[in-house]
């Protein structure tokens, strides 16, 4: 099972995550990424790994 | 013994490297013609280039720069504000203030501009802009900065900021002034003195923006004491009412810098931005073509979005050393400026694929046309809303369009990129 998070302190807020993938990657009202549910769907994974790879902060970790 | 081989079309590729560095300058006349292809030669061979400062108009006037071109090089300086300090003196809040401070403003104002904010705002958006497009289109040929990429966030900024919708020609003047009185040709029409080659007087040019400044702060100031006492659901409202970590309201010194640089990053960038796709878009039919085939889904549009923003880069920011830095073994200086040009990053090939080419669905993107780091545009979200809206009801409303024949559109270089005339003429549907 794939795992996905988000490291708070490197995110600044850009929501590229959230526009490929807004199923897994949640924003708050401050504007930054997070993460409700760390295991990813088996059908989102190319998604969460697609909003992984645009994060241009690279503050999203994926364990496979 | 191979490395003592020496490849001609190399030593002259460092000839050339050396000679685009020695006279490379944001502001000069023909730098949009010649830029990418600058870049290019920079990245490869002169990733760090000395850079002057424009007699202090670029720059902190110390005259001892350096232009970074690389995603890399970029990337890093964004996110080591310790070294790279965004303190130039300049009243903005909070574009010219460091961590922690900075930390704290933006916690005030992140929310303003998150998604949820300004999802109600689409409807609204895409109202301003089929005004426009009306006006437009009765006229059939028109220019595009004047009719649409400069009105357009104008108005949406008046809207946002509560303020009557009669002040949006003043308000294009005054970051005219602010943003383009530098600019040597724009200068001249703005009525800032010149030398007799056309070039900018920065003693007149600072005297300028004295007088504007103190124009645009009795201005807000009118506007806060009209909120402080008749609160209202805008920007100003919530900043008169903001509270600095949690504790004490704002100042009317950071109340005015706030506004300040509110109006110039929510003018100046989006028109600059639409205006350069439209550019493109007007003479890369095919793309049009595929844009406008793609506009109407929604995760295609997104993501076409992006790829538009990256091509057109408009910031080259700049910062100031804060200490004597070794950098990859450049000494660096305290005091030194940089410029770190995101239209370079954006088209760096260590990163992008065919980076001169406009891949719609291109993927991954991890451009940093907004900036990264603790800087990264604050209006970001707004901005794609506005562009997403204006190209798609620009595109439904006029799909057929060209560049008016035998004209040019009048894109221009500099810390901010842009287009200040566009003529379009519309193919009759």
């Amino acid at each position: 099972m794939m795992k996905v998070s988000v490291n708070r302190e490197k995110c600044q807020g850009h929501n590229r995550c959230y526009m490929i993938c807004p199923q897994v990657y949640k924003v708050d009202a401050d504007t930054y990424a997070y993460i409700e549910e760390e295991d990813v769907p088996e059908a989102l994974r190319d998604q969460v790994r697609r909003g992984a790879e645009v994060c241009p902060e690279k503050a999203i970790t994926l364990i496979e | 013994m191979t490395s003592d081989v020496v490849d001609p079309a190399k030593e002259e590729a460092v000839y050339k490297a050396a000679a685009v560095a020695s006279e490379f300058n944001l502001m000069a006349a023909d730098f949009p013609e010649r830029e990418f292809e600058m870049y290019r030669i920079l990245r490869q061979h002169m990733p760090i280039a000395r850079q002057t400062d424009g007699g202090g108009v670029l720059g902190n006037g110390t005259g001892r720069g350096w232009f970074f071109s690389r995603y890399e090089d970029v990337v890093f300086a964004f996110e080591h504000p310790e070294i790279f300090s965004s303190a130039t003196g300049l009243p903005f809040i909070p574009q010219a203030v460091d961590p922690p401070d900075h930390t704290e403003y933006r916690k005030i104002m992140n929310p303003w501009f998150a998604q949820a904010v300004l999802t109600p705002l689409e409807p609204l958006l895409k109202e301003l802009a089929n005004d426009l497009l009306d006006k437009m289109l009765e006229k059939g040929e028109f220019d595009f900065v004047k009719e649409f990429s400069e009105p357009f966030p104008t108005i949406i900024f008046c809207k946002l900021m509560g303020f009557p919708l009669e002040d949006v020609p003043q308000m294009m003047r005054w970051k005219d002034l602010f943003i383009h009185g530098m600019r040597a040709g724009k200068a001249k029409e703005l009525g800032i003195a010149t030398d007799e080659a056309g070039r900018l007087d920065p003693a007149a040019w600072r005297e300028v923006m004295t007088k504007t400044t103190q124009e645009v702060y009795a201005y807000f100031s009118k506007m806060i004491e009209e909120r402080r006492r008749n609160p209202g659901d805008d920007l100003v409202t919530k900043l008169v009412q903001a509270k600095y970590a949690g504790e004490r309201p704002l100042r009317d010194d950071e109340l005015l810098q706030t506004l300040h640089l509110f109006m110039l990053g929510g003018l100046d960038t989006v028109t600059s931005s639409l205006g350069l796709i439209m550019v493109f878009l007007a003479t890369h039919p095919e793309k049009r073509k595929e844009f406008i085939e793609l506009m109407d889904d929604s995760s295609r549009v997104a993501t076409a979005v992006e790829e538009l923003v990256r091509f057109t880069a408009i910031v080259s920011p700049g910062r100031t050393v804060t200490r004597d830095f070794n950098y990859r073994g450049l000494q660096l200086r305290k005091g030194d400026f940089v410029i770190l040009s995101t239209p370079s990053a954006c088209r760096d090939e260590r990163v992008f694929q065919n980076p001169d080419e406009v891949i719609f669905d291109r993927h991954p993107n991890p451009h940093v046309a907004f900036v990264v780091g603790p800087h990264r545009c604050l209006g970001m979200q707004l901005a794609r809303r506005e562009l997403r809206i204006a190209l798609q009801e620009i595109h439904r409303r006029m799909p057929d369009y060209a560049l008016k024949p035998g004209e040019k559109a009048g894109v221009y270089g500099g810390g901010v990129k842009g287009v200040d005339y566009l003529p379009l003429v519309v193919a009759k549907g």
